[in-house]
């Protein structure tokens, strides 16, 4: 039986949901939360609440249903640890720490690193340099257009094109739910 | 306060998502527009897996190694001033190469013409203006023999071993004495009707 009168949901269903989502929350509550304990903390937790009452939910938005939970309850976090986003940015020194840390290799599989790999070296070289100052040699926008001697919305327009063709080798996004 | 919303196409709203994702997660929003797009991330999924998205992408960035770090970019019209700047640059630099090597052409061979003509003064004008002691004592013993045969009498001063030939009339009029024949007079005078 998937789901019981008491909203609980089959543990092998649980299981299946995590092989299939945990990756992609994991990446959503690293950009909430900004720490690799809290982040793990928070996924345990909404994988718990799921075994709990993710019977409640339908079957189709059972991945909306993941990611809302997982929203509340680091926000919930958050809020009891008297956490603000602003404090814990200052906190780790705004982005630059999430910028320079090695990444979590458990929030990206292998064959879409690769993907991304070719797809930065067939970006235009404009973007591509925008891409390398901001993302590789941390340098803010601002920085960025003084020394290429450019106007800042050029240089954000760049970034977001960039960003709009390289995260086509991430998953396609789904449905609102 | 930014406006989330672009629903001109599902794909475009997405696009637009992920920006505002990618400018949460730099901190590059106010934080007015921060807890906005947090309760946006509240309501909306596509948010939520922009959110996701973005997240996953730069963890994918730097995992790899950057490409060669590239010559910044300005414009695509200031790429070609540059080309250009250095082609003139060069061009530049010919010239002057150029004109260096034809200005150092002209001031030897001026010097070797120079150089040439004052080691055979008979040939250059100046040259003239000081002849040697020998040229000197031919032209006077041409002028004594001259004298001789025209009743001419010359004496010259044996002490005058140096002549300035800029001063030889005068020289010539203090140290020898001429003795002029009548014929002479009577060849410059002038006639009577002229002087009256």
């Amino acid at each position: 039986m998937a789901t019981g009168n008491d909203g609980k949901l089959d543990p092998e269903i649980v299981h299946q949901l995590f092989e299939t989502h945990a990756t992609d929350l994991r990446a959503f509550l690293t950009g909430l939360l900004r720490d690799h304990d809290l982040v793990d903390e928070i996924l345990q937790l909404t994988f718990s609440k799921a075994l709990q009452s993710g019977g409640q939910s339908k079957e189709e938005t059972r991945k909306g249903w993941l990611f809302r939970v997982a929203y509340h309850e680091a926000m919930a976090l958050l809020r009891r640890n008297k956490i603000h986003r602003k404090s814990l940015s200052n906190l780790c020194h705004t982005t630059s720490v999430y910028w320079t840390e090695a990444p979590d290799q458990r929030l990206l599989e292998n064959e879409n690193i690769e993907q991304i790999r070719l797809a930065l070296n067939n970006l235009p070289e404009s973007q591509q340099a925008v891409v390398i100052a901001r993302i590789y040699q941390n340098k803010t926008f601002n920085e960025i257009a003084q020394e290429f001697g450019l106007p800042l919305g050029t240089v954000l327009t760049r970034m977001r094109l960039a960003i709009k063709t390289l995260s086509r080798q991430i998953d396609n996004p789904s449905e609102d739910h | 306060m930014i406006d989330f919303s672009d629903n001109s196409t599902p794909a475009n709203a997405f696009d637009h998502m992920e920006w505002f994702a990618f400018q949460y997660l730099s901190n590059a929003l106010s934080e007015q527009d921060a807890l906005a797009f947090e309760e946006l991330l509240a309501q909306k999924q596509e948010a939520r897996e922009a959110l996701a998205t973005v997240v996953q992408l730069i963890a994918g960035l730097k995992s790899i190694e950057p490409p060669p770090v590239l010559k910044p970019q300005t414009t695509a019209a200031s790429q070609p001033a540059i080309k250009s700047h250095s082609i003139l640059s060069s061009r530049t630099q010919r010239w002057a190469l150029a004109s260096c090597a034809v200005a150092l052409l002209l001031a030897v061979t001026s010097f070797l013409f120079t150089e040439s003509i004052f080691r055979n003064p008979a040939d250059f004008q100046t040259a003239q203006n000081e002849p040697s002691q020998d040229d000197l004592k031919h032209l006077l013993n041409l002028w004594s023999e001259s004298a001789e045969d025209s009743s001419f009498t010359v004496s010259l001063n044996s002490g005058t071993e140096h002549i300035d030939l800029i001063d030889q009339p005068n020289v010539l009029a203090e140290n020898q004495t001429l003795e002029i024949p009548d014929w002479l007079y009577t060849a410059v005078s002038l006639p009577e009707e002229s002087v009256n």
